[in-house]
């Protein structure tokens, strides 16, 4: 739903959630996170606000909770010391990103923090204020790219663990891994189209989204026989998450710029993606 | 190639680098962004010595014989059309989302999806039409912000790359699209453009201090990496190019004023007279050295060329009551300082 919409139904406006966050942080920069960030609230949402403060500590405060108009308001209060425990993602662009191993982590509790800078949907910010810096400092407009390597490592991942599940009562441990491969190849491919995901409600509504804009994203049908296969046939079921990995994977290694990563192109091997579309530039692997 | 203007067949004052464009063999190239600043300047140069242009634009450019217009909009949801490159010896790829769009409230996201997205698409594009070679608008800003104090950062080509906004970092994405299409065969380039972008007309040129040029010298700069035989690197830097060694460029973050009376006293002098204030210190300054030496680059509309302009706009103003002079002046100082420290 439009987070305008919610906003008219809740009576509140961005002047009331600032007073609302400044009374609650004090002098900040004010990001709307979460679902409404992107307009996929409902009426039982919380209204998350990211307040960046100038001041070294917290860190994180955890959250606080107030109440602005008929919506309940959640205040993630966040200090300069958070550039320290978010990883800085520049590196995925300036030629100097590590090897699989190292790849760059986001901790959890700052995910979220650095999707609010992502979807910079701003209550009010400063040129050179507390949120722009931590932005700058983390490259987080980068999170679609870290988010779709991540997703593809753990598809990567994921087969190795299926191929190892191959005893007579492993079977069912073998399908489960491929019905997870099917939720991360789905998140990467998501992120290739900037919907980064970090909150697995979001996923099918997000893909629903993705499919109305790029024709090259798999059909409703598809993926949900793939999220939620059929278990009263365990081939049927195998086939189907595979099929929507395989079609996810293809939406991945269609992006030039991700697909120039190996780990991107091994995972896409690994699932024998048809390659025709691969950048004109990389190397074919036989699937 | 290089030199000064001079006097030959193709009129008075003819610079080498349009004298060369007259007399390449007729080239046939696309300009995808042909309708911005850059890309219409480049266009007209082109197309007013005999090559035909293709122009691949969101918007319709003025227009102008032998070039033909293409409707596109690369951060859109279509996809280039069949065959838009074919017959095309050189493509330009000059579209982009730029900060004053950042500053406009552009989705950040649509930064990706026009300027490295879209390059993928122009790339691809090029591959399989079968272009030889294609130029890329880069930008110095991958470079990051200048020192904030001290000696300004002296750029070139080997300067450690420290993107820091989104238009960086997709920008810094697009070379190495370029460069990793470059290993499988398409010749490409990235020109690092410094900023050539027009506020005011005495920013406009006080900005070559740091990493400002003509837009006329990013169009030479763009004419010579097309017609040059070969390539010898990736990636170029492109300034207007101060007749500076590394050390007082270095010094200009320190006391510009002083590396400025020593090294431009007629600039400090026009400067004076007109009343526009120069800047204490600039952060970077970007050398522009290998292109020179590689394809020949020699920027015309240089500080020595400002120096001139304006003791010409001076000596026309001085007969002037002073009413007149100050009404005539004051448009230049708008947005001096603002566009011109901290660089």
């Amino acid at each position: 739903m439009l987070t305008e919409h919610l906003f008219e139904q809740w009576h509140v406006d961005e002047e009331a959630l600032l007073d609302t966050a400044r009374r609650g942080a004090g002098e900040c920069d004010v990001f709307l996170g979460g679902s409404l960030a992107d307009d996929l609230g409902n009426t039982g949402s919380d209204i998350d606000l990211y307040c960046f403060l100038d001041r070294p500590e917290p860190a994180s405060a955890g959250v606080m909770v107030a109440g602005c108009g008929g919506a309940r308001v959640e205040l993630h209060v966040i200090g300069t010391a958070a550039g320290s425990l978010i990883p800085d993602l520049t590196p995925l662009v300036s030629g100097s990103f590590p090897g699989r191993p190292q790849w760059p982590f986001i901790p959890e509790q700052f995910r979220r923090v650095v999707h609010a800078l992502y979807r910079d949907r701003a209550l009010a910010r400063h040129p050179d204020g507390p949120a722009e810096r931590l932005r700058r400092r983390t490259g987080a407009d980068l999170l679609h790219i870290h988010n779709a390597l991540w997703s593809t490592a753990a598809v990567a991942s994921l087969a190795e663990d299926a191929a190892t599940l191959t005893g007579p009562d492993e079977s069912w441990s073998a399908l489960y891994c491929a019905r997870l491969a099917v939720e991360a190849a789905l998140d990467a491919a998501l992120a290739c189209h900037m919907l980064v995901n970090p909150n697995p409600k979001w996923r099918v509504p997000l893909a629903f989204r993705a499919r109305l804009l790029h024709q090259a994203f798999p059909d409703p049908q598809q993926l949900l026989a793939g999220l939620f296969p059929d278990a009263s046939s365990f081939d049927t079921a195998l086939a189907a998450c595979l099929a929507a990995t395989r079609h996810c994977l293809g939406v991945v290694t269609a992006d030039a710029y991700l697909a120039s990563f190996e780990a991107v192109r091994e995972a896409a091997k690994q699932y024998g993606v048809d390659t025709s579309d691969l950048p004109l530039w990389l190397p074919r692997d036989e699937p | 190639m290089g030199g000064r203007a001079s006097t030959d067949e193709c009129g008075p004052a003819v610079s080498p680098w349009v004298r060369d464009l007259h007399q390449a063999p007729r080239l046939s190239a696309a300009v995808v962004g042909g309708s911005g600043r850059l890309g219409s300047w480049l266009t007209r140069q082109l197309t007013g010595a005999g090559h035909h242009v293709r122009v691949v634009d969101a918007q319709p450019p003025s227009p102008m014989p032998r070039m033909r217009f293409v409707r596109c909009d690369l951060g859109g949801q279509e996809s280039l059309p069949a065959g838009l490159f074919t017959g095309c010896d050189v493509v330009f790829h000059l579209a982009a989302l730029h900060g004053a769009h950042l500053v406009g409230g552009t989705d950040r996201r649509r930064f990706w999806a026009v300027n490295v997205n879209g390059t993928q698409a122009v790339v691809e594009a090029a591959l399989r039409d079968g272009v030889r070679r294609l130029v890329l608008a880069g930008s110095t800003s991958v470079y990051g912000a200048g020192s904030p104090a001290g000696p300004a950062l002296v750029l070139d080509e080997s300067s450690p790359l420290r993107p820091e906004d989104i238009y960086d970092l997709t920008k810094v994405a697009a070379e190495q699209l370029v460069q990793r299409a470059a290993e499988a065969g398409l010749e490409g380039v990235t020109l690092r453009f410094g900023r050539f972008f027009f506020g005011s007309q005495s920013g406009y040129h006080l900005r070559k201090l740091s990493t400002g040029l003509d837009v006329t010298d990013a169009c030479q700069a763009l004419v010579r990496s097309a017609l040059a035989p070969a390539l010898p690197r990736r990636a170029y830097c492109v300034a207007s190019d101060l007749p500076l060694d590394r050390a007082d460029r270095a010094r200009l973050g320190e006391d510009a004023t002083a590396v400025l009376r020593e090294r431009f006293p007629r600039l400090v002098e026009a400067a004076q007279r007109l009343g526009l204030a120069l800047p204490d210190r600039v952060g970077k300054s970007v050398c522009s050295d290998a292109l020179r030496q590689d394809l020949g680059y020699a920027p015309e509309r240089t500080l020595e060329w400002v120096t001139d302009a304006w003791a010409r706009h001076h000596a026309r103003a001085r007969p002037q009551p002073r009413r007149a002079l100050q009404h005539e002046v004051s448009p230049l100082l708008a947005g001096v300082l603002p566009a011109v420290s901290p660089c």
